[in-house]
């Protein structure tokens, strides 16, 4: 799957200058040499032998190039979706001295190319411009550079070269392609302005609420006939208001666990909860609603306010894509606390996507709960690593040092699932719902749970 | 590697095997030469944009020179026209070989404009082997003094070739 051309202009100029090569250098030295010894010490072999060599260099020399070419190169498209292709293109505009193109790519984590040796060759036809291409397919979300690339034009019999250090191009964002997602209950406690979920006031909606008396204001629409011809008294039906809802994504990057074989591939915590937050915010979001993110222990990834709308999906994916998982040192630690002191809306439904491992984060749905706001936990630990009895491969994605304590890893990786069984039973306990990520549906049953909580009478720690 | 590159390699090894091949027919040949020139062949198949291609090809001329009689008949100046031949292929075979991508295939366009100016380089060496062996055959009476006017001379239009080469404004910088 390749994403729609762009035009060739947004492809970045590459400046070099035109060197003479070694091979030059060798015709030249050796050629002159050979002819002058052939003249001087009378010998016509060595005038013979190194004739060609001569007029390979006299050739090369003559038809030098006497200005520079016109390069441009780069990916064809900044950003992509998991699965997307491009094409990283060097174009070369015709001129003198192009004859031969060459590039070649250094190899980029999680991307497929075409040729899979990530070089090509090109030739001029003197005409139009010379374009080479390796096709380039991201298989993994993330922020990424395609290269660098080695690029090179040469002139007649590869005597002069034009050719830049190496050819850095902007970073490509693979944003992530959302799993399948949707929810049929609504959100909890919808405290906005206007949308699709039924609030607990009464207002303008759909759904129906009771038969009351008539009050100055009601529309004369309202009126329920009925009842009021039975009782004398105009009666109205009343609505529950539809109101649109804040959900608030907590992603946990403090640890990715697992192996990332990109889309279509097996998938590490990390993974699934990108993938799973992404799939979420496009649920919500094309409903209407708001929906703000937080990536917990990665650095450099802004925190997004909730906001609406299609451009704030792109934000969202965009802000997914730059998650990298955190390296566990104190700096990271000390942001993680800086960022789990966040505000949270009125009403607001938090989403922790976590693997569990990391003790704050789970503390911290805890405390969001105790304070009375609606919170799921998504479990994003893949589901072959929840087993006490990993195999050598499995154990080696999940324990650095795997291969040489086998015995002291596995205890290790059984004392941390006992662990996080311990903390997550101490959630539920506490009341608050963990559910393993399963596309869609995923949230219903854990939706209506809270909705019928949050209609009973509760005491809150404030 | 591709599969032109896997060709332009063998055509490297093979116009070197064959320049020490064609020192020995025309009765020429030193195993003390022929060896280390076998060997910097097989250094340099691996390594064609190395500057032990200029060193090749430099032995290949001393080994000619040095254990080859001069030419005597067409037989003889015959094998010093296939042997110019061969020099133009190893250069141009490693010359083409550090000009594209090892593993990427060469475009068959270019190996034909390639193959059509190497047709005539070595169209063009013919009259300089013509003029060297009829001039050697009818061993003509030459001036020392004007050789070496005329040494001088090759001389400075190399010096002024080379000064123009650095004064041009795209090899300046």
């Amino acid at each position: 799957m390749t994403a729609p051309a762009q035009p060739a202009e947004e492809l970045a100029p590459v400046r070099a200058s035109w060197q003479p090569t070694p091979a030059h250098t060798r015709a030249t030295v050796a050629g002159f040499a050979m002819v002058v010894f052939g003249v001087l010490v009378r010998r016509p072999e060595l005038l013979v032998l190194g004739t060609p060599l001569f007029l390979v260099s006299l050739w090369s020399f003559v038809t030098r190039p006497d200005r520079d070419p016109v390069v441009a190169a780069g990916p064809r498209h900044l950003t992509l979706r998991e699965g997307q292709g491009t094409r990283w293109v060097a174009q070369v505009q015709p001129g003198p001295g192009v004859e031969d193109v060459g590039l070649a790519l250094m190899g980029t984590p999680h991307t497929d190319f075409e040729p899979a040796a990530r070089a090509v060759s090109a030739a001029s036809d003197g005409v139009g411009p010379v374009t080479a291409a390796v096709a380039c397919r991201s298989n993994r979300w993330g922020r990424r550079q395609l290269g660098p690339a080695v690029l090179s034009v040469s002139g007649a019999f590869g005597g002069y070269r034009w050719a830049p250090d190496v050819v850095d191009s902007r970073p490509v964002t693979t944003v992530p392609l959302p799993d399948t997602f949707s929810a049929r209950v609504p959100v909890p406690r919808p405290d906005g302005l206007v949308g699709q979920n039924r609030s607990h006031h009464a207002g303008d909606g759909g759904e129906f609420a009771d038969i009351r008396q008539f009050r100055f204001g009601d529309r004369l629409r309202r009126v329920h006939w009925p009842v009021s011809i039975r009782t004398g008294q105009l009666h109205v039906t009343s609505t529950y208001a539809d109101q649109d809802s804040e959900v608030v994504l907590l992603v946990d990057a403090m640890h990715d666990i697992g192996t990332s074989e990109g889309a279509g591939g097996r998938s590490s915590s990390l993974d699934n909860a990108v993938r799973a937050a992404g799939a979420i915010a496009e649920h919500y979001l094309r409903t209407g609603d708001r929906v703000g993110l937080r990536v917990l222990g990665a650095r450099g990834v802004p925190a997004l306010d909730s906001a609406a709308g299609k451009n704030h999906l792109r934000r969202v994916l965009d802000t997914l894509a730059r998650t990298t998982a955190s390296k566990g040192t104190v700096a990271d630690e000390k942001r993680l606390r800086g960022q789990l002191r966040h505000r949270v809306g009125t009403g607001a439904l938090v989403v922790v996507l976590t693997p569990a491992i990391s003790s704050e984060v789970l503390g911290h749905a805890l405390a969001l709960s105790r304070r009375g706001i609606p919170v799921i936990v998504i479990d994003t630990l893949p589901s072959e690593l929840a087993s006490p009895d990993l195999d050598a491969h499995l154990l080696d994605t999940v324990m650095p040092e795997a291969d040489k304590h086998p015995q002291a890893s596995l205890l290790a990786w059984r004392m941390r699932l006992l662990e996080r069984e311990h903390e997550m039973r101490r959630a539920r306990e506490a009341g608050v719902p963990i559910v393993p990520w399963s596309g869609p549906g995923t949230l219903d049953i854990v939706l209506r749970d809270l909705g019928r909580r949050s209609r009973a009478p509760r005491v809150v720690s404030r | 590697m591709s599969r032109s590159h896997l060709v332009l390699r063998a055509l490297l090894v093979l116009s070197s095997l064959g320049l020490v091949g064609l020192v020995y027919a025309a009765g020429g040949g030193t195993l003390l030469l022929a060896v280390p020139l076998v060997l910097l062949t097989a250094w340099v198949v691996t390594r064609p944009e190395s500057v032990l291609v200029t060193l090749l090809l430099v032995g290949h001329a001393i080994h000619w020179v040095t254990s080859a009689p001069v030419p005597q008949g067409w037989v003889g100046w015959t094998w010093l026209l296939l042997g110019s031949w061969l020099v133009l292929l190893l250069h141009l075979s490693a010359s083409a070989a550090v000009t594209w991508p090892s593993v990427a295939p060469v475009p068959r366009a270019a190996l034909r404009r390639w193959g059509r100016r190497a047709g005539v380089v070595a169209l063009a060496t013919v009259p300089v082997w013509a003029v060297a062996a009829v001039t050697r055959d009818q061993s003509l009476q030459g001036e020392a003094s004007m050789t070496y006017v005329a040494l001088a001379g090759l001389t400075l239009l190399g010096g002024a070739l080379y000064l123009v080469a650095r004064q041009s404004p795209l090899t300046r910088r």
